[in-house]
């Protein structure tokens, strides 16, 4: 056999070979199916689109082996391409979205958690308040109940009232407290600082109505003035107490007798409990 | 006489046939293509890809209808319809993608993609 036989079979083949090469668009459709074929998300979110890829595919497949490398064959690969690609995008923006709402259900628990730390937290002050409050009322109740026993002691709206004998603070018309006193502040200043630490004192001294009413005014004044800083020496802190003079106005008894000018002649402390 | 009338109707029946298609496919196309500029797949680098390759393929198909080739226009208007719709979902994804990102970061409120 001579040479140009086989060549021109070889050609022949060749042309063969070239004629039943599937087009660069068919390879690109089979590859683009493929990967989103082999897609998790893909097959899972987007069945429907995955599938009509697939059909896609047949239909440019069926063209090729019919038609062989055509325009419209190439079209119907193309085509395939696209769609398949529309599977593999579905599928990975149903990621996305899954991915937003699983990031702000995150988001949510966290902030329900804050929530409740805080919540426990504040819980668990407003427990220890009010434990500290109802040691605090305690305290006070046994101050109080210490001072029912060396002076007289009523409730009014202001605060606890602690009413002191002036015969037994003051000589007539001084401001100087007797030595006889000091035992019994003494005892006073030891239930003020006993009691509730948040309350508050105001020294208010009386008078009755002998001598007159500057003069008294002034006088009761010193004396509550002379309370104050002894209580203060014995432990009062000076931020919780203050002193202030009501002269003869405020009787408690009648001024006619001397019994009524004994009761007027007096001091009182008001222990204010503190603000709720 | 009777056979070439025969002939002449059934030729006219095909066309017809050929042209609705390709046709009512144009006009769809056309409807994706306006959805994905609506959407602003202009403003999505891949999205816009697609979407110009869209609008070419919806004028070529135009050109293939007038000149009567309506099977290719068919096919053309196939081609313009699924890049379209690829714009679209492109849209879609970018959308979801920024809103995971801004979801992921604490004190972010994530849009609806």
């Amino acid at each position: 056999m001579s040479p140009r036989p086989l060549t021109f079979i070889a050609a022949s083949l060749a042309l063969v070979a070239c004629a039943h090469k599937p087009p660069e668009e068919l390879r690109e459709a089979r590859a683009t199916y493929q990967k989103a074929a082999a897609d998790p998300s893909t097959r899972q979110e987007t069945p429907a689109e995955l599938d009509e890829a697939r059909r896609s595919l047949v239909r440019a497949e069926r063209s090729f082996v019919v038609e062989g490398d055509t325009p419209k064959t190439r079209d119907r690969a193309y085509i395939a391409t696209r769609k398949a690609e529309l599977a593999l995008v579905m599928g990975r923006t149903a990621d996305y979205v899954e991915s937003a709402r699983n990031a702000e259900l995150w988001q949510a628990r966290e902030a329900l958690s804050a929530e409740q730390a805080e919540n426990a937290a504040n819980a668990a002050r407003l427990a220890e308040e009010q434990e500290l409050r109802a040691e605090a009322e305690r305290r006070a109740a046994l101050a109080i109940a210490a001072l029912a026993e060396i002076a007289a002691v009523r409730s009014e709206p202001r605060g606890t009232i602690v009413t002191l004998s002036g015969s037994v603070l003051f000589a007539s018309g001084k401001s100087t407290l007797l030595p006889s006193a000091t035992s019994r502040l003494s005892q006073v200043a030891e239930a003020l600082t006993a009691g509730d630490p948040g309350s508050t004192f105001v020294v208010e001294g009386y008078t009755d109505s002998s001598g007159s009413e500057a003069f008294n005014q002034k006088l009761s004044e010193a004396r509550a003035q002379a309370v104050r800083e002894f209580l203060v020496d014995h432990g009062v802190a000076p931020d919780r107490i203050e002193a202030r003079g009501l002269g003869e106005s405020q009787p408690v008894a009648s001024n006619a007798t001397a019994e009524g000018r004994a009761n007027n002649r007096r001091v009182e402390i008001v222990i204010q409990p503190p603000p709720s | 006489m009777r056979a070439p009338m025969f002939s002449l109707v059934i030729v006219s029946f095909a066309l017809g046939c050929a042209t609705a298609p390709a046709k009512q496919a144009v006009t769809e196309s056309i409807a994706t293509v306006n959805t994905a500029e609506q959407l602003g797949a202009s403003e999505v680098p891949q999205a816009a890809k697609a979407l110009d390759y869209a609008q070419h393929e919806v004028a070529w198909a135009k050109a293939l209808l007038i000149n009567g080739r309506h099977e290719r226009a068919l096919l053309m208007a196939q081609r313009a319809e699924s890049d379209a719709a690829l714009a679209i979902v492109l849209v879609r994804e970018q959308r979801a993608r920024q809103a995971a990102e801004q979801a992921k970061t604490p004190g972010a409120t994530a849009p609806n993609p």
